[in-house]
């Protein structure tokens, strides 16, 4: 049985399938995959999670707003989120960091940077 | 009195005979005193001389057994230095060894990653046989895959003469609208009809206009298009590795995806589709 459980928000499925893939490789960690922020907050709300990561444009509802609903929410508002992104200029990054993303990517991704910060903040 | 003594001379003679003979015997008993004296010195003398050579041959053996200790040491030293010098050369070896494999891992790190992006990006092309569908994925792997950020699809259209590429798709740049290129012209046709992939360098300026990379997309023979770049994402700064692959990919398997889904289109579905098959 897994020990840690990562959400992973991301509208694309492309990009859910790459991260799944590479989040395969750290052993005791499953994966539990969202398609955009609504849908995150529901798979939120049916279990316990140890790690975020989300995109942030993605329809309905934003990473941005979604890391703002995680930091008000009783029982994951300490959860690490980890945000993967195509927006790679630096306001982007200071403002999701304000609003407190612990970790900021950009895209295109290289695995070995994904696990690596995975296992960071998971304190693996 | 004279002739007296001159008669009795011989009591004289004795008296002087006897007081040489003591004089003689003291004077041969004092030198012997001396002599004694002088003996016993040069004995006592000698005995110095014996214990200090006695010290001093002391001394000298203790230096001997140091120099012998020193000796033992020099070898033991020269033992551990050849020791270390084996222990180096195998911490060395194990360091280059471990430096190897590390270097292997990266590689294999690198290409599983490359392996991946692969994967993903043809199980997700051929995942779906809607026009729009193919578009969207193709649309994801250029941006979220390669990082880039403007980009259009141009497809092949038979002409009265020369055949002409014409966009169907475009993604922030709407320049291309309603544009047509010319087969074998520019760096687009040139693509199309050479069947090569032309990858420029990012760092260098050019016109908003002008392609960074042509993807000729080919099915069989046929070119069907070409895929064409014309910027990337700010945090992109060069083509890597794994792109050049990724285009790769793009050139073989999205002509298919395209005709595929195009063709499926038209005939009705997965059922019509099927009935095909029952023609074989």
């Amino acid at each position: 049985m897994a020990e840690y459980t990562c959400l992973v928000v991301e509208d694309s499925p492309m990009m859910r399938q790459l991260i799944t893939f590479a989040l395969s490789r750290i052993k005791n960690l499953s994966v539990v995959e969202a398609d955009d922020g609504v849908d995150g907050l529901k798979k939120l709300a049916q279990g316990r999670f140890d790690i975020v990561i989300t995109d942030i444009n993605m329809p309905i509802m934003d990473g941005l707003k979604l890391v703002k609903r995680i930091r008000s929410d009783a029982i994951h508002k300490d959860v690490p989120i980890m945000i993967i992104t195509t927006e790679g200029a630096e306001e982007d990054r200071q403002r999701a960091l304000q609003l407190g993303a612990n970790s900021y990517i950009t895209k295109p991704i290289q695995a070995p940077q994904v696990i690596s910060k995975v296992k960071e903040l998971l304190k693996m | 009195m004279t002739e007296d003594n001159k008669q009795d001379g011989k009591p004289e003679d004795l008296l002087n005979l006897t007081a040489k003979r003591e004089e003689f015997l003291d004077n041969f008993f004092k030198r012997g005193a001396h002599f004694t004296a002088e003996l016993l010195g040069e004995i006592d003398s000698l005995r110095k001389k014996v214990s200090n050579l006695s010290e001093e041959n002391a001394n000298l053996q203790i230096h001997l057994a140091s120099d012998d200790a020193i000796k033992d040491l020099l070898v033991k030293i020269e033992k551990l230095e050849e020791d270390k010098h084996k222990l180096r050369t195998r911490m060395k070896d194990a360091d280059d060894e471990n430096r190897n494999y590390i270097d292997r891992y990266t590689v294999v790190e690198a290409e599983l990653d490359a392996m991946a992006n692969l994967y993903v990006a043809s199980f997700q092309l051929h995942s779906t046989l809607a026009p729009e569908g193919v578009l969207s994925v193709l649309d994801q792997m250029l941006m979220q895959f390669v990082g880039a950020a403007s980009f259009a699809i141009f497809l092949r259209q038979p002409g009265d003469g020369e055949d002409q590429l014409i966009p169907v798709h475009a993604f922030h740049c709407n320049n291309v609208q309603g544009t047509t290129v010319l087969w074998n012209e520019g760096l687009i046709g040139e693509s199309a009809a050479t069947q090569i992939n032309y990858v420029g360098d990012p760092s260098i300026r050019r016109e908003d206009d002008q392609p960074l990379a042509c993807i000729p997309m080919v099915l069989g023979n046929e070119t069907v298009g070409v895929i064409v770049i014309y910027g990337l994402l700010e945090q992109k700064e060069k083509f890597v590795e794994i792109d050049f692959e990724l285009f790769k990919l793009l050139a073989l398997h999205s002509a298919s995806a395209i005709i595929g889904a195009g063709l499926f289109s038209q005939t009705g579905g997965i059922a019509a589709s099927l009935n095909e098959y029952k023609r074989l």
